[in-house]
C-alpha cells in the first residue's frame, strides 16, 4: 500500500489491514529498524496524526523483492 | 525440476498474486470519487479547447481562466479531502517510475494541447502561422483535442490514482 502512495496515516493503514494497533506497530517499528519506513507524528486540522511512508531503502528493497519474485516465476 | 524446486515457484506466484490483489485494493480505496473524477476531466477539457481556440481577449481566453482556477481549486479540495481521510499525496511520486510516469504525462497533454492550437490557429486565414502546420485547416482540432485530454485524465486519474505506476490485473 505504501508503495502506491506518498503518505498513510497509521489508522487508514490499520484498517485497510484490519488488523490491530498493537499488531501494526509491531511491523512498522521492524521495519522503521531496518531503514524501510519511515514515521512522522505530525499536528494535522487539530489532531495528532501518524503518517507512514517508504523510504527510499524500503521501495528500493520492495522493487528488488518483487522483480526477484517475477524472475523465479519466468 | 525437482518438488521444491516447484513448490518455490508456486510460493512466489502465490506472493505475486497477493501482491496484486493489494495493489489493485489500494488504487481503490485511493481513488477519488466518480463525481471528482467527471468534473476534473471535464474542467481539463475546457481548458484545453479554450486554449486552442482563444484569440487575444476574446470569451475563450474568459473560459481559459476560468476553468484554469477551477481545475486548481479542484486538485486542492481533493488534495485536502484525500489529506482528511490519511491520504497524504506528494507533488511528484517518490519512485523513479512514478516520476518517469508523470513526466511522459505531462509531455503527452503539452503535445495535444498545443498541436490542437496550432492546428486551429493555423486554420485561420488572417492569422496563419509561418510554415505548413501538418494538420492545418482542421475544424475540428479543438475539439479532437479537447476529447483526448478529457479521456486521457479520466482514465489516468482512475486507474492512477497516486500517479504512481503499479502493475493493476487488467480484469479490474
Amino acid at each position: 500500500m505504501l508503495s502506491a502512495s506518498g503518505e498513510l496515516e497509521f489508522k487508514l493503514l490499520r484498517e485497510q489491514l484490519d488488523v490491530s494497533d498493537s499488531v501494526l506497530s509491531k511491523h512498522i517499528k521492524s521495519l522503521e529498524e531496518a531503514g524501510y519506513v519511515a514515521v512522522a507524528k505530525r499536528r494535522d486540522f487539530g489532531h495528532r496524526r501518524t503518517w507512514l511512508s517508504l523510504t527510499s531503502a524500503g521501495r528500493g528493497a520492495y522493487t528488488e523483492h518483487v522483480n526477484e519474485l517475477r524472475e523465479m516465476v519466468g | 525440476m525437482t518438488d521444491e524446486n516447484q513448490a518455490t515457484i508456486a510460493e512466489a506466484q502465490s506472493a505475486l498474486e497477493s501482491l496484486n490483489k493489494i495493489g489493485n485494493e489500494t488504487i481503490s480505496s485511493l481513488r477519488p470519487p466518480l463525481w471528482l473524477i467527471t468534473m476534473l476531466s471535464l474542467l481539463c477539457g475546457i481548458f484545453t479547447f479554450s486554449f486552442a481556440v482563444t484569440e487575444g481577449e476574446n470569451h475563450w481566453a474568459l473560459g481559459m481562466w476560468l476553468s484554469g482556477i477551477s481545475l486548481v481549486l479542484l486538485v486542492l479540495f481533493a488534495r485536502y479531502s484525500a489529506r482528511l481521510l490519511g491520504v497524504r499525496g506528494l507533488v511528484f511520486p517518490p519512485s523513479g517510475s512514478g516520476k518517469v510516469f508523470l513526466a511522459l504525462q505531462a509531455l503527452f497533454y503539452a503535445v495535444v494541447m498545443f498541436v490542437g492550437r496550432g492546428a486551429t490557429v493555423s486554420g485561420r486565414p488572417e492569422i496563419r502561422l509561418e510554415g505548413d502546420f501538418p494538420i492545418a485547416d482542421l475544424p475540428l482540432a479543438p475539439y479532437i483535442a479537447a476529447v483526448i485530454v478529457s479521456l486521457s485524465v479520466a482514465y489516468l486519474t482512475y486507474k492512477y490514482p497516486t500517479n504512481e505506476w503499479v502493475q493493476q490485473d487488467a480484469s479490474k
